[in-house]
């Protein structure tokens, strides 16, 4: 008879997992870097900033 | 500090975001949202989901302008019928923060109450090690403790070891006083890092000398830390008058800010009441304004339009390393780095802190010397 173990993923290991995640997420589009003078707002209002 | 401290410093920030200003459970279903330069950070919120198995929609997104954000954001948010819990969405960015129109169009949708929006600037390292240490309790109870007193005075003197001295008349029946301190409420923004009060100073004049750090709505890379070479500012009538110190890409920066229409004008006075931020941080960030010590918001302003009618788009704040506040002449000081906390409930009256737009992504080459543009016009 076999028994099953099944390890908790360390916090590191689910780190990478999510890098792995989230870079998969990140679209072309996305990545667009913002430019100097890029479409920007006009600051809005951030209160208290 | 070694490696491994840092991360274990960076699971208790993600500890601290995920129970102490979430509050999560496993009813809640979350969404992260995250732009290219806030990845890793965003990664360590995600790990810490996964530990207490939580899953977790991610969404990327592109700072400022990005027309697909809407369509992934929808596709991301569930039928609110379909589970009991509450909708809770995490946005992480380095320099801005964007998209407000589409995130309040999913909040409304979904249900206000039942909804928990989270929005972090300065997503970095130093947010999780430094800014998460004290909760949205304890910021409270501090801004609390402030603001029962400050609400009422008519004048406080702000003084600071660097050199500091300024007298501002206060005026919280004209205009408002904002608190920040990470508390959520239904419709509203919880805006992180926390910890500030600020308001609109009726008068103030004296000197400044920020021996802190600035922080500026623009995006720009270059040491903020002012500890080694203070800018003295000083003030007359609510506008800044002259200013020395600082490196000289510090100098360029606050020379073009003060050119701007309205750069020289006094549009904050704000204390940062985050005690559990230990240093200044090299970034441009929110970070070191809640620090605790005192901030001069140049430029633009933090009241309604209605009420100081001058707009202007940049907004520079020049920041002490800590502060004494004599309320009202009061011979016996506040020293914000040793509060006394005195468990006053925190004032109904005072606005949080909000965002009714976008925010801090004005691009560096935006910010141009607008005496030099008209000569070229």
């Amino acid at each position: 008879m076999t028994q099953n173990t099944t390890e908790t993923p360390s916090y590191e290991s689910l780190v990478e997992d999510a890098l792995r995640e989230l870079s998969a997420a990140e679209s072309a589009e996305v990545l667009v870097p913002v430019g100097s003078g890029d479409e920007g707002p006009l600051m809005a209002w951030f209160v208290a900033t | 500090m070694t490696d491994v401290q840092s991360d274990r410093d960076v699971r208790d920030g993600v500890d601290a975001l995920l129970d102490r200003y979430a509050g999560l459970s496993v009813r809640d279903h979350c969404v992260v949202v995250f732009s290219p330069d806030s990845r890793e950070p965003a990664a360590w919120l995600v790990a810490g989901l996964k530990q207490r198995g939580l899953s977790a929609q991610v969404i990327g997104m592109r700072p400022l302008v990005d027309y697909g954000f809407a369509a992934r954001l929808k596709a991301a948010v569930p039928d609110p019928e379909s589970f009991t819990g509450r909708l809770v969405v995490f946005t992480l960015e380095r320099d801005t923060m964007s998209h407000f129109a589409q995130l309040l169009h999913v909040m409304q949708q979904f249900g206000s109450d039942r909804c928990m929006v989270v929005r972090i600037i300065s997503a970095s390292r130093e947010f999780f090690e430094q800014a998460l240490k004290l909760g949205p309790e304890e910021l409270s109870a501090r801004n609390a403790t402030l603001l029962t007193r400050l609400t009422k005075a008519r004048s406080v003197r702000v003084r600071s070891k660097g050199g500091t001295d300024l007298r501002i008349r206060l005026d919280a029946g004209r205009y408002d006083w904002i608190s920040n301190r990470g508390v959520w409420r239904p419709g509203g923004f919880t805006i992180l890092p926390a910890g500030e009060i600020a308001t609109y100073p009726a008068g103030i004049e004296g000197r400044l000398v920020a021996d802190g750090a600035l922080n500026c709505n623009v995006i720009t890379r270059i040491d903020t830390r002012l500890g080694a070479r203070p800018l003295t500012v000083d003030i007359a009538d609510g506008r800044a008058t002259g200013f020395s110190g600082g490196s000289d890409e510090v100098r360029e920066l606050v020379e073009l800010c003060f050119r701007q229409p309205h750069g020289t004008r006094v549009g904050e006075l704000g204390f940062g009441t985050n005690s559990g931020i230990g240093l200044f941080i090299p970034a441009n960030s929110h970070i070191n304004e809640r620090r605790v010590g005192v901030h001069i918001g140049f430029g633009q302003h933090n009241q309604d339009r209605a009420v100081v009618g001058y707009e202007e788009k940049v907004h520079l704040d020049l920041i002490t390393d800590g502060a004494e506040l004599h309320i009202d002449d009061d011979t016996e000081p506040v020293d914000l780095a040793d509060l006394r906390v005195t468990g006053a409930e925190h004032p109904a009256l005072v606005r949080d802190e909000d965002i009714t737009g976008d925010c801090c992504g004005f691009g560096y080459g935006e910010l141009t010397d607008p005496v030099a543009a008209s000569a070229i016009g």
